[in-house]
């Protein structure tokens, strides 16, 4: 009896504290969805409007830019992680000096705080003196008359350069305990049948990671969804509003725009679509969806 | 000979390929540490050779004009009250999850999981509004009410790996002796798995210290983090990118710092033990 | 599971380190309150003595009420930007002269520039009493003056304060759509003509009147230098590409609405000034990048010596003016004029940028905050502003009473701009006093890149007009 109680006492605390914390605002949030609110008109919660906020954001044209910006982005920034990620982790698998180097040093950009990210990446892509456009204008002649963050798809483009360079190393280090644990004998069997690099990795590596590539892939989705910080301070949403993705358009409106029901209603709308992922991860993890 | 050459290719192409690598991860640290000790004259060139200056810093500290000492101070209090919230409370709830199979741990520690995905956009309105009503904005204890929301989770999923890893005979021995959960947990399982608990405080603060958007919308001066502070470095002229060089070193160093003391559950951590 | 000890003992270690880092930076620079402690003392000995004939002159200068009825109090003063040097030099004088007069003490704030628009709104529509004083840009103010007093009588009531001496474009934007005042000029700017003396003078060139005469000369900079005659700036931030826009589009006779609020800026005197706008960029007269450019950006084009001529707020006089900082021959060589006009439309017309300050609804001083309100817009406190070139974080040309810009001797220390600034804000324009205005500014920038990077003008312009038809629709501008 007195142990059920010690349970209980341990549990509590911070169940409650997950659930105020996060069923606070899923409930509250919605209710707002609901509601008109302007916070410029009304320094309190106006009357219950349906889902006249819902209905607005289907007919708003910037509501459906806004998620095909998102979708765009997620894409770039998903492919690019994954597969740079997994392309460093095979280059640094093999025991050398100069590859422990590196591996110590694939947690630092993820360390980075995001907001410091997009603000050092804005800063090197400037025309006139970025450093990393003068590199570019270097290596690819078509890129002297490209100015980075001024061209809708390059600047998606970057955003995701400035995520991927946080992301990719860190896939890579997942990758590489995930390559360490595959038993080399069947490297060992597949040489001897006389399999080339290029077979081993399609047809040995590849099929054996598939797990680890799915739960990672919908992991960086996640999170790309969810991504905030670059947007605000590299690129502002621009040019036009190319960069707009669903996660700032809802902060626009919520707070610039100060049309708090309108804003509750985006989210709730962005909810939706994090759901549906954080099912497949969910089931990808229990192992049933796989 | 011709497997020679391959083999000598193939090994350049290995050891460039690793460099290629290096130069994508550091080179915009390097870049950014680099910034922070230009005169002004030199950030709007590439220069790569100049005479290093702690101007910016000074700019940045002396409260001439800036002065980030009131920020830095914040973002400790704000992450370390986090950590000191957040780690206690996983360690209790990670250890009932973790020894008891009971009906409905999985779906907790389900729910716990899937609450990392909601957008945080979505937090923060109905918290601001609610924060607004208590005259609590701009204060830390909001910041780590609302930093345990992403927090919280996490060190739960990571502590529960920790103890999952301990052989559950010792804790059953001392319960024979007499001990109460309680007691097994203070005296025999939280010093077994301290190196976890510390894993998880360190990662904790990190997420905590580097967050964005909640102290974007919660905070206005008194209580305002590293991370929005450098939005002061967009000073009505434009962003001086020297003094947001140094400042961003500032946010930078204690993370990296403290990253290097987890670097081998950062992952794990991160992934709440999905990815190992 | 496998954990070296190491690693926690380093940890602990970086925790030590972190934290005497942190107090080394505590400790390094000598904290400010020792001064404001002395002015304490001060300022009791005064109150307990009898007010001295000097101080009682200096009272009835401001109109502030005599024998420090509001002594002890402290007011907080939302605003950003510490580093600007006009609010340096006012702060600073505040906690030492106003200081002395009323026993007010007057906390600046300091939020970051960055999201201070976030803050105030947030701030101000929170009806609460942190703030007595909010000071705001003209485009975020019509959401905040709902929580703002009136003070239209309060300054009819005050000699040395009239409306008369501010530039009309300041004085509306200090209004609500009411028509009630409720704050009034702290902060302004003149959207300014500046240019290369060397570059004109070496190719014979004259300071363009006309956006027409403006193109001549580019295109003998372009043929005659290697530099860009312009440098325009194209890119989306805060709404600063609908300055150089907006310029063209009133000199043409053009403007944002009709007096039915239904968007007319898709008209022919649009589409023509638009078109204009964008040409410089298919012509060459500014650099690429400038699609990217915002203000700051497109300013440091000039003071690189990579543009000829500039158009921008006269505060960035004082950068391009700085020998430390742009590339050789620029400082001294920075010319400035009135904005150009359109040839044969009559007058240049430009935005006339400013920051009315105001009294918070929920003040608990609202009195003492009023008492303030008449000693910093006093023309006395404005010209000290401007003549004190003391240091360079307090010096600054920026004033925004008439007869302060045309005082002969503020001219003389500021090089005649602040005469010149006046000139062009006489003709100067404020933008739509309303609260949807920073979803417009929205629609309006975008619009304006997307035409950079290539948009057709005329759809762009129409799509933009219903857009902002659908907000003006959707705030009840067309009910009646």
């Amino acid at each position: 009896m007195r142990g059920k109680y010690t349970k209980f006492v341990l549990l509590t605390p911070a169940l409650l504290v997950v659930l105020v914390i996060t069923a606070y605002p899923l409930i509250n949030t919605f209710t707002l969805s609901l509601r008109e609110w302007r916070l410029d008109r009304s320094p309190t919660p106006g009357d219950f409007v349906g889902l006249d906020n819902y209905v607005r954001a289907f007919g708003d044209r910037f509501f459906w830019n806004s998620v095909q910006v998102t979708i765009t982005f997620t894409i770039i920034s998903v492919v690019m992680s994954v597969v740079i990620g997994l392309a460093m982790a095979l280059i640094l698998q093999k025991p050398s000096k100069l590859n422990t180097l590196v591996k110590t040093t694939l947690i630092f950009p993820f360390a980075v705080s995001p907001a410091l990210k997009g603000f050092s990446w804005r800063f090197m892509l400037n025309p006139s003196w970025g450093i990393y456009d003068t590199m570019m204008d270097a290596v690819f002649p078509f890129a002297s008359d490209v100015v980075w963050l001024a061209h809708p798809f390059w600047a998606q483009f970057w955003l995701a350069v400035s995520e991927v360079w946080g992301w990719a190393p860190l896939i890579a280090l997942m990758f590489i305990g995930a390559l360490g644990s595959i038993s080399p004998d069947i490297f060992e069997s597949a040489k001897v049948e006389g399999a080339n690099n290029y077979q081993l990795f399609r047809h040995v590596t590849l099929p054996l990671l598939r797990p680890v590539i799915v739960i990672i892939t919908l992991l960086k989705t996640i999170f790309s969804l969810k991504m905030f910080d670059q947007v605000v301070t590299m690129t502002g949403g621009g040019p036009g509003r190319a960069t707009q993705t669903l996660n700032y358009f809802v902060y626009l409106q919520g707070f610039r725009y100060i049309d708090m029901g309108y804003a509750s209603a985006l989210a709730y709308l962005l909810i939706v679509a994090l759901t549906i992922f954080a099912i497949f991860y969910v089931r990808a993890l229990s192992g049933e969806g796989i | 000979m011709k497997h020679k050459v391959m083999k000598r290719v193939g090994w350049a192409f290995e050891k460039l390929a690793a460099l290629a690598a290096l130069f994508f991860i550091l080179f915009p640290i390097f870049w950014l540490v680099l910034t922070a000790f230009k005169p002004e004259k030199y950030v709007y060139s590439n220069a790569f050779i100049f005479p290093p200056v702690l101007d910016n810093f000074n700019a940045i500290f002396s409260g001439n004009p800036l002065d980030f000492r009131p920020n830095f101070a914040n973002s400790l209090i704000i992450s370390s009250g986090t950590v000191l919230i957040a780690v206690p409370l996983a360690v209790m709830a990670s250890y009932v999850l973790s020894r008891y199979a009971f009906k409905g741990s999985t779906p907790i520690l389900i729910w716990v999981l899937s609450t990392q995905f909601l957008p945080p956009v979505v937090v923060v309105i109905p918290f601001f509004v609610l924060f607004r009503r208590l005259g609590l904005l701009d204060t830390h204890i909001s910041l780590i009410i609302i930093d345990l929301s992403i927090t919280l989770p996490y060190a739960l999923w990571m502590i529960k790996g920790f103890v999952d890893t301990l052989p559950i005979e010792v804790e059953e021995a001392a319960m024979v002796d007499g001990c109460s959960e309680f007691q097994v947990l203070r005296h025999i399982t939280v010093p077994l798995i301290m190196p976890g608990v510390i894993t998880t405080a360190v990662f904790a603060f990190i997420i905590s210290w580097n967050e964005f958007l909640y102290a974007l919308v919660l905070t206005s001066e008194e209580a305002t983090t590293m991370t929005v502070a450098l939005l002061s470095t967009l000073t009505h002229r434009g962003v001086q990118w020297e003094w947001m060089s140094a400042a961003g070193m500032l946010v930078m160093i204690p993370v990296f710092i403290l990253s290097m003391t987890i670097r081998r559950h950062f992952v794990q951590g991160l992934t709440m033990g999905a990815v190992k | 599971m496998v954990f070296d000890k190491r690693i926690l003992r380093f940890g602990l270690l970086m925790v030590l380190i972190i934290a005497a880092l942190l107090a080394i930076i505590g400790c390094a620079a000598p904290a400010p309150v020792p001064q404001e402690s002395t002015g304490a003392g001060t300022g009791e000995q005064e109150a307990a003595a009898e007010i001295s004939p000097e101080m009682q002159a200096e009272l009835e200068k401001f109109d502030l009420q005599p024998g420090k009825p509001y002594e002890g109090t402290e007011l907080n003063f939302l605003i950003c930007c510490a580093t600007a040097a006009q609010f340096h030099a006012l702060a600073e004088k505040s906690n030492t002269e106003f200081y002395e007069l009323t026993g007010i003490k007057v906390q600046w704030g300091d939020v970051p520039y960055g999201s201070f628009q976030e803050k105030l709104v947030t701030e101000a529509t929170s009806a609460s009493d942190t703030y007595d004083l909010f000071a705001f840009t003209d485009a975020w103010g019509a959401g905040l003056k709902p929580y703002m007093i009136p003070i239209s009588d309060k300054v009819e009531g005050v000699d040395h304060i009239a409306l008369s001496d501010y530039p009309e474009a300041y004085v509306q934007a200090s209004r609500g759509l009411d028509g009630e005042l409720y704050g009034l000029p702290l902060r302004g700017h003149p959207f300014m003509f500046f240019y290369r003396e060397d570059v004109f003078e070496d190719l014979g060139l004259e300071v363009p009147t006309t956006w027409a005469e403006m193109e001549e000369a580019a295109e003998v900079i372009k043929a005659e230098t290697d530099m860009y005659p312009l440098s325009v700036y194209y890119g989306i931030n805060a709404g600063q590409n609908t300055f150089w826009w907006e310029a063209l589009l009133w000199s043409n006779g053009g403007d944002l609405f009709d007096e039915n609020w239904k968007p007319i800026f898709n008209n022919e005197a649009g589409v023509e000034a638009t078109e204009r706008y964008i040409s410089w960029l298919e012509k060459e007269y500014t650099s690429p990048g400038s699609v990217s450019f915002n203000e700051q950006e497109g300013n440091e084009e000039f003071i690189q010596g990579r543009a000829a001529m500039f158009m921008g707020w006269w505060w960035m006089y004082s950068r391009m003016t700085d020998c430390e900082r742009g590339a050789e021959g620029v400082c001294e060589n920075t010319g400035f004029a009135t904005a150009p006009s359109w040839e044969g439309k009559g007058q240049p017309r430009t935005y006339g940028h400013v920051w009315p300050m105001g009294i918070n609804e929920f003040s608990n001083n609202k009195e003492a905050a009023w008492e303030y309100m008449k000693w910093i817009h006093s023309a006395e406190v404005q010209k000290e502003i401007v003549m004190d070139k003391s240091a360079p974080e307090v010096s600054t040309n920026v004033a925004t009473r008439i007869s302060v810009l045309n005082d002969p001797e503020v001219n003389e220390v500021n090089n005649g701009l602040p005469k010149v600034g006046g000139e062009i804000l006489e003709e100067a324009r404020t933008n739509p006093i309303i609260p949807e205005w920073l979803e417009i500014l929205g629609i309006l920038e975008v619009g304006i890149n997307d035409m950079a990077t290539g948009a057709e003008i005329q759809p762009t312009l129409d799509q933009m007009a219903a857009d902002v038809e659908e907000i003006m629709e959707r705030g009840g501008y067309y009910d009646k």
